[in-house]
Order: structure tokens, then C-alpha cells, then sequence
């Protein structure tokens, strides 16, 4: 029983890492419409930029506070810059510049900071915490605390504040958000904004765990995709859930199906997917589409 | 001066033509119907105004040129529109749907917003009693008041509505045409009111101006219009919405 409970703990904690990037990414499919494959390494900028800051003295909470806010401007300069001259085009032309920008974000990383593995120190310490009988490091506990106190915040904003309910509103009917006064087109940056910033506090905070490298974020991202897919894109909840689902069902799975080990855990998820897919289109979590009156 | 003043209005939808030409104004306080057949750039005229399509000539509210402003700013110089098909946000509660008409009216009479919601729960005691549904679980006459309580709560100088009748019970329709009627007197509300029903449109209007393929055919006050038996066999026929005209607008007007 502890094994098993000591198995979904830290499944629950690599889910973190999913259930901030899917959010990101159902932030951003929300308001517009777009799939954004670079939503994985936008985070690996913000992990190397945190690295940078950090081996040049900078303590680990301050470049973190100053990551997130270059990540909120890097986010939103991306939908000016890359998105805002294809809006409305067809879906895969939105695709296909997403997954340009991750082919070139990451080619720009590796320009910058090199194809070298570095190391980023945890900021938790090297202790042990024991939950429940479990055993657990400082830094599955810490960076997964921070992770859920970053949805929780965001979940906030989107619930509660006038400025979440106008970008709520802008992306859900544009025509209408206009004629409020609201200016779409803002909105959709900040969304993207925040997006990367959800995004960096994931890449900058298990950093410590995934190393640094140009692809740290690839295997996430998948997972990320799987866990909107799981939860339903057009549900910001379901996005989270179906991450941290994903995260302990890969971790159970390399535990305790044999064969599954390494890289090879990564057919859970997919076959979670695929189940979804066939039964459930929208997700567990998300509206079937329709056509409105 | 007049509130609102249209001179000379072009607007076309991918090449066509929808307005030749248009030439209308509204009076602050005025309740101003548009009258015409299916396609005749009722809905056009409206969109002109609020800046959702692009238009030539000019288009001056409050003595400011605003022809080719982004709606956004339009709406926050006190423009509001009720667009055809009402245009509610369907996935978010009625409250939000209320607090984001709210917002529209940005920094002006921002401490009246808690009596004018009393106002319009007033007006519409089905929006308070529903206030924690999704607006798309609510029916369409519900969405219809609504998307008119939203519009009003922006506290416009100016409300474009459009078609309020479509796909209502008579009664209802009348209920919500009162309820604005109500609100023009009390607010110095100006209206301009798009319908296709004329003769419910003429028993509540000021005024009234007649379009037939995206011009002014004929104008006047609603009393005398009434009567005018030419203006009567020549526009105001039909009741029947489905008899005249070639559709309007299908699937841009939403």
C-alpha cells in the first residue's frame, strides 16, 4: 500500500509539470483557436534565462520573479509578432507556424546557451519529507507546491477578476467582446502572456529535476497535448486534471505493468488518448461542439 | 446638434454593395426605427454605426468622426449595440454576461452601476432570478433581454438594436420594446431601432426611416408615416417577413 501511495505522489508531481502546460495551452487554444507546439520550449527560454540569472548571482527566487515577467512580455510578443498576422487563416496554417516557432525557438536556445546539458541547483534543498509514509525530496514537494499555487492563481484571475472575464469573454464570442468596449486583440496577447508565464514557472521550477537542455520540455509537451486532449481543450480545468491523471497513470504504469520502463511509459498516456478519442471527442471535460442559433 | 449623423455611408460584404449612400441622424433622447424588407441594410446601417464593417463617407457620433474606428472604441465613446442573433456570451453565467455590460461603460458613472442593475433586474425579473445560469441554458426571448440588458448597462448614449422581434412571441417582443421605451424617458437613452415588423416599430417610434436596397427611401415621423397610405402599399406591406427581398447577410450578421 505505501509503495502504491509512494508511486501516486510522484506521479502526482511529474503531473504538475503537465498540468501547467496544458493549461497554458488551453489558455491560448481558447482565445486563438491556435495549437501552440511552441508552448513547451517558450518554457525552456524561460528555464535558461533562470539559469543565466542564477549563475551569474542572482538568488533563485529573484530570477524567478524576473523570468515570469520577461516570459509574460516574451508570450505576449509572440502573438503580436507571430500569430496576430495569420489570425483567422486555416487551422493548419496556424499549426504549421507554431511548430515552426518550436523548431526555431529551440534552434535559437541552442544558438544561445549551447546544445550542453547544464545543471540548475534546487532551491528546496536536498532533504526528505515523509507524507503519509511516503518518501518524498524537498524539491517534489516544493515544485509542486509552487505549480498549484501558480493554477490555483490563474484559476483565480480567470474566475474573478474583471480583467479574466473580459479575456474570457473576448475569447469565447469576439463579435460581441467588441461591441462591450473590449479590445480583442489585447486580450488575446495578454492570454498569451500569461500562458508563458505559467509555462516558466513550470520550465524554472523542475528545471532542477529535467536538466537543462535544448528538449527538456519535448517529452512534457507531449504530455501536455495528451492532458488537454484528455481533459478537453476548451476546458481549462480538464486541461489541469487530465495532467496530473496523465502523470500518475505513466508512473503506475512503469511501476507496476512490465516491459513499460523508460521511455517506453510514454504509451500509457497515448493509450489514454486513444480511449478518450473513441468514446469521448471533447474530453472528459469539454463541450461537444454544436451548432449555435 | 444631432447625436448621431450618417452622411453618405458605402459599405459592401466581400465585393456587394450593401449600402448606397445612406444618410440618417438621431437626436440624443430619440427613438429612431429602421424600417425595410430582408436585405434592404437594416442590419448593414447598424454595423456602419458600431464600426463591425468597413464603411466610406461619414459617420459622426457626438460630434466626433468615428467612420472606420475598431468597434471597441466605438463602444466606449457610448455606443451600444444589440447585434441580430443577440450575441450572448452562451458558456458564461447571466450575471457575467451582466457584469461584462457593465464594464463596457468604462470610467463614466461607474458608482451608478449598482442602481442601474436594480434597474434592469427591474425591467427583465427573469435575469435576476437566473442570474447564476449559463445564458445558453436561458430561451430566446430570455437571451433577447439579455443581450438588451447587457447593451444598456454599458450606459450608452445611443442603443442600436436589432431586430428584438426575431423569433419572439408578439407579447414578448412588446414587453421588451416597452421596457426601452421606459428606459429612453429615464435616461435620455437615444435609440435606433432596426425591425423588420413595422408596424409594432412605428407604434413605438419617434420617428422612422425607410431603407430599400441600402438607401433612404422615405422618412418622417412615426405618427405621420403611419398614415401615409403610399409609404403603407410601397414598404409596410408585408407582416409576412418571408414575402419580400432577397436574404440578408446570411452567417455574417452573427
Amino acid at each position: 500500500m505505501t509503495e502504491l501511495w509512494q508511486q501516486v505522489l510522484s506521479g502526482l508531481g511529474t503531473g504538475f509539470i503537465y498540468a501547467s502546460l496544458a493549461l497554458a495551452i488551453s489558455v491560448v487554444y481558447q482565445g486563438t483557436g491556435v495549437l501552440n507546439f511552441a508552448q513547451g520550449v517558450m518554457a525552456t527560454v524561460s528555464a535558461y534565462l533562470a539559469w543565466s540569472l542564477v549563475t551569474r548571482g542572482v538568488g533563485f527566487w529573484v530570477a524567478l520573479a524576473i523570468v515570469l515577467v520577461i516570459s509574460f512580455g516574451f508570450g505576449a510578443l509572440t502573438e503580436r509578432v507571430f500569430i496576430r498576422p495569420v489570425e483567422g487563416a486555416k487551422p493548419l496554417v496556424l499549426i504549421t507556424v507554431t511548430a515552426a516557432l518550436l523548431v526555431g525557438f529551440q534552434a535559437v536556445v541552442a544558438i544561445i546557451w549551447s546544445d550542453d546539458p547544464q545543471r540548475l541547483e534546487t532551491p528546496f534543498g536536498g532533504g526528505s519529507v515523509s507524507v503519509l509514509g511516503a518518501s518524498l525530496t524537498s524539491q517534489q514537494i516544493g515544485a509542486a507546491s509552487v505549480v498549484l499555487v501558480t493554477l490555483l492563481l490563474a484559476g483565480a484571475f480567470f474566475r474573478y477578476t474583471d480583467l479574466g472575464l473580459r479575456m474570457r469573454a473576448a475569447a469565447q464570442n469576439p463579435a460581441s467582446a467588441r461591441l462591450l468596449a473590449i479590445d480583442v486583440g489585447r486580450m488575446l496577447a495578454l492570454g498569451w502572456g500569461l500562458a508563458a508565464t505559467v509555462g516558466a514557472v513550470a520550465g524554472v521550477i523542475y528545471a532542477p529535476t529535467l536538466g537543462l537542455s535544448p528538449g527538456m520540455m519535448d517529452s512534457s509537451l507531449l504530455l501536455a497535448l495528451a492532458a488537454a486532449t484528455l481533459g478537453g481543450f476548451d476546458s481549462r480545468v480538464g486541461a489541469v486534471i487530465g495532467g496530473l491523471v496523465l502523470g500518475v497513470a505513466s508512473n503506475l504504469a512503469s511501476r507496476y505493468v512490465p516491459g513499460i520502463q523508460g521511455d517506453l511509459q510514454l504509451l500509457v498516456p497515448f493509450l489514454v488518448i486513444f480511449v478518450v478519442l473513441l468514446l469521448r471527442p471533447q474530453g472528459l471535460f469539454g463541450k461537444a461542439s454544436s451548432v449555435r442559433a | 446638434m444631432a447625436l448621431l449623423e450618417l452622411a453618405g455611408v458605402l459599405a459592401s460584404y466581400d465585393g456587394v454593395q450593401a449600402l448606397h449612400g445612406m444618410d440618417l441622424s438621431v437626436s440624443e433622447g430619440e427613438m429612431v426605427a429602421l424600417l425595410g424588407a430582408n436585405g434592404a441594410g437594416k442590419t448593414t446601417t447598424l454595423r456602419a454605426i458600431s464600426g463591425t464593417v468597413a464603411v466610406q463617407g461619414s459617420v459622426r457620433f457626438d460630434g466626433e468622426d468615428v467612420t472606420g474606428s475598431p468597434a471597441h472604441r466605438v463602444a466606449r465613446l457610448g455606443v451600444g449595440h444589440v447585434p441580430e442573433g443577440r450575441g450572448t456570451f452562451v458558456d458564461l453565467t447571466v450575471e457575467e454576461n451582466l457584469t461584462l455590460g457593465a464594464l463596457a461603460r468604462g470610467r463614466r458613472m461607474r458608482d451608478l452601476v449598482a442602481s442601474d442593475l436594480e434597474t434592469v433586474h427591474g425591467l427583465f425579473p427573469v435575469l435576476r432570478e437566473f442570474s447564476a445560469r449559463q445564458a445558453g441554458a436561458l430561451s430566446g426571448g430570455q437571451q433577447q433581454m439579455l443581450a438588451i440588458a447587457r447593451a444598456i448597462l454599458g450606459r450608452p448614449r445611443l442603443l442600436l438594436v436589432d431586430e428584438p422581434s426575431l423569433g419572439l412571441a408578439p407579447m414578448v417582443t412588446a414587453e421588451i420594446l416597452q421596457s426601452l421605451r421606459e428606459l429612453q424617458g429615464e435616461w435620455g437613452l437615444a435609440v435606433l431601432l432596426a425591425e423588420q415588423n413595422a408596424r409594432r416599430a412605428l407604434a413605438i417610434a419617434d420617428r422612422a426611416y425607410v431603407l430599400e436596397s441600402g438607401r433612404v427611401v422615405a422618412s418622417g415621423d412615426a405618427a405621420a408615416l403611419r398614415e401615409d397610405a403610399a409609404v403603407q402599399d410601397a414598404y409596410l406591406g408585408a407582416d409576412d417577413p418571408g414575402r419580400s427581398g432577397q436574404p440578408e447577410q446570411t452567417g455574417r450578421t452573427t
